[in-house]
């Protein structure tokens, strides 16, 4: 909850920081300096928003998110013993996974849903008009599908290891990793060849502006969570508990 | 027909820890102590029978389903109460036992309401406030409250104070007149020798021994300790046709092992002394299990 407010709270302050002097004056200063890669050039409402808010806390604050509570749905209950009471009731190893599973995702789906329509709303008072929002749904989609298969790393990190400290620095580790690779390639062109090694680049907000191959990225997204998923809920009806 | 069977069960967590080749049965109605210290392996062959850990050699059943692979359905008839307590942090006692019924799909909280009574548990303040002692009174309710066949409980009196540990006793010996099965382990030799029906020995992941509760009860074989007035006797009386085990010349007093049947002969050779005072040693399990740690304290 205080992930999707915190995130509600720095959309709306994006959208109503955003005046097309403002960013020109930002490019000009950022000009020919390594950031203006990050901050990339777009003289859109849906642009802005897209590098701001995507590019930085749109993608951290959901990792933390997803981190943190895919440890505490398997991992941290087997670690301290409180999975013991659970598997000993008359429920499957399967549908604890299950279960915990659908709560992640579902509290993932309603973080970005939540801040799509705080985005919007935000935008439709500061700005009447400015918004491109078929386009801002379809980013938004593309950065839940991000942490959707973020999710499936640590949810099948947290199924995998039964100590809070591996799950954790699995969990954590990969997505982190994957987050400066993106980084790294968009610095300079010399690096990009970083973008093949990280799905982060996989949410390519410029493809979804200009609607140019995003549904491929969007298909290997959902295909890398959903397979990470089931080797999580495998690997954990499959696995020694030592409870 | 054994509830809870155990066939060559192995797993090696490797430094000599695990289980070997354990084999034995827990027939119905039946309480089967499980005795050995810290690292025998209790809880190993515990969170297998559970269908925790799956074994490297050997199968596990309860009520013939194997418990490994039908884990699910076997917890519907059973009872576990963990070895080690840990609950999820944020809810309080009885949000917790609530949970649990709702998981188990239990309506009727009669038993868990009588047996809060019973422990004198107030399970409203948070778990994580709560002392080893009550948390241990929550494990139980929710290990008993939907009326279990089976009950596993892995050292359920660890944290009870002793007047609630003769409770424990008590509503133990109550689940098996009802006809329960109790599989129990402890490194508590009183509580095992009041409850339990037989009792097998634990050392490094090994049963050394199986003994029925009543051959260490009713043991044909008394010691008894005896004491004479002067020193002399003492001289005179180790010469006696008589089994010493102990003689201390100093405190005028003798130990004599001596079967059921050589009572009579026992006595007579007695009233020939002047006896200050005469008791028996009670053999105990801890006297039994003493004999297979002996080697090691």
């Amino acid at each position: 909850m205080i992930f999707t407010f915190a995130l509600s709270a720095f959309v709306t302050i994006v959208t109503g920081v955003f005046t097309p002097d403002k960013l020109n004056g930002i490019e000009n200063i950022a000009k020919n300096t390594p950031i203006s890669a990050i901050i990339g050039s777009n003289n859109s409402l849906v642009g802005f928003i897209s590098n701001a808010f995507f590019g930085m806390m749109g993608s951290i604050l959901p990792m933390i998110y997803v981190i943190i509570i895919a440890n505490k749905l398997i991992a941290s209950q087997v670690d301290k013993g409180s999975m013991a009471y659970i598997l000993s009731t008359p429920i499957k190893r399967n549908q604890v996974t299950i279960t915990q599973s659908v709560y992640l995702i579902g509290s993932l789906i309603f973080m970005f849903a939540t801040i799509t329509t705080v985005g919007i709303i935000a935008s439709k008072i500061f700005q009447p008009d400015a918004l491109d929002i078929k386009t801002f749904i379809l980013v938004n989609i593309g950065c839940l599908l991000l942490h959707f298969a973020t999710s499936g790393i640590a949810f099948a990190s947290s199924c995998i290891f039964n100590l809070s400290k591996n799950s954790l620095a699995v969990a954590s580790g990969i997505p982190i990793t994957f987050f400066i690779f993106k980084l790294v390639a968009e610095l300079s062109s010399d690096l990009e060849f970083f973008k093949y090694f990280t799905i982060n680049t996989l949410f390519d907000t410029k493809a979804i502006m200009a609607r140019d191959g995003y549904l491929t990225n969007f298909a290997i997204l959902i295909t890398i969570g959903i397979v990470l998923y089931l080797i999580g809920i495998k690997v954990f009806k499959e696995k020694d508990l030592p409870l | 027909m054994s509830v809870i069977r155990i066939q060559n069960l192995t797993k090696d967590y490797g430094n000599n820890k695990g289980v070997f080749d354990i084999s034995f049965g827990v027939e119905k109605g039946e309480i089967f102590g499980f005795l050995g210290p810290n690292g025998a392996g209790k809880t190993t062959a515990i969170r297998h029978v559970l269908g925790f850990s799956r074994p490297q050699k050997g199968k596990t059943f309860v009520n013939d389903l194997n418990s490994w692979e039908h884990s699910h359905q076997i917890q519907k008839d059973l009872g576990y109460l963990p070895g080690e307590i840990a609950f999820p942090n944020d809810m309080t006692g009885i949000q917790f036992i609530h949970m649990m019924a709702d998981m188990r799909d239990l309506k009727d909280m009669s038993k868990a309401n009588a047996l809060i009574e019973m422990l004198e548990l107030d399970p409203s303040g948070d778990l994580k406030r709560m002392s080893k002692g009550m948390k241990q009174k929550i494990g139980i309710v929710c290990a008993f409250m939907h009326d279990p066949k089976v009950l596993i409980l892995d050292e359920p009196t660890s944290g009870l104070d002793p007047l609630m540990q003769r409770k424990f006793i008590e509503l133990i010996k109550e689940e098996k007149k009802s006809g329960k099965t109790i599989l129990m382990s402890s490194h508590m030799f009183q509580e095992i020798e009041n409850t339990c029906d037989r009792i097998a020995i634990v050392k490094n992941g090994k049963i050394i021994s199986i003994v029925n509760s009543k051959e260490i009860k009713n043991r044909e074989q008394k010691q008894f300790e005896v004491g004479v007035t002067n020193k002399d006797d003492i001289d005179k009386i180790i010469k006696e046709d008589l089994i010493f085990t102990e003689i201390d010349k100093d405190k005028s007093r003798v130990k004599i092992h001596f079967d059921d049947k050589d009572t009579n002969k026992f006595i007579k050779i007695l009233s020939n002394y002047d006896i200050t005072y005469f008791k028996e040693i009670k053999f105990t399990l801890e006297d039994y299990f003493m004999h297979f740690y002996g080697g090691e304290k």
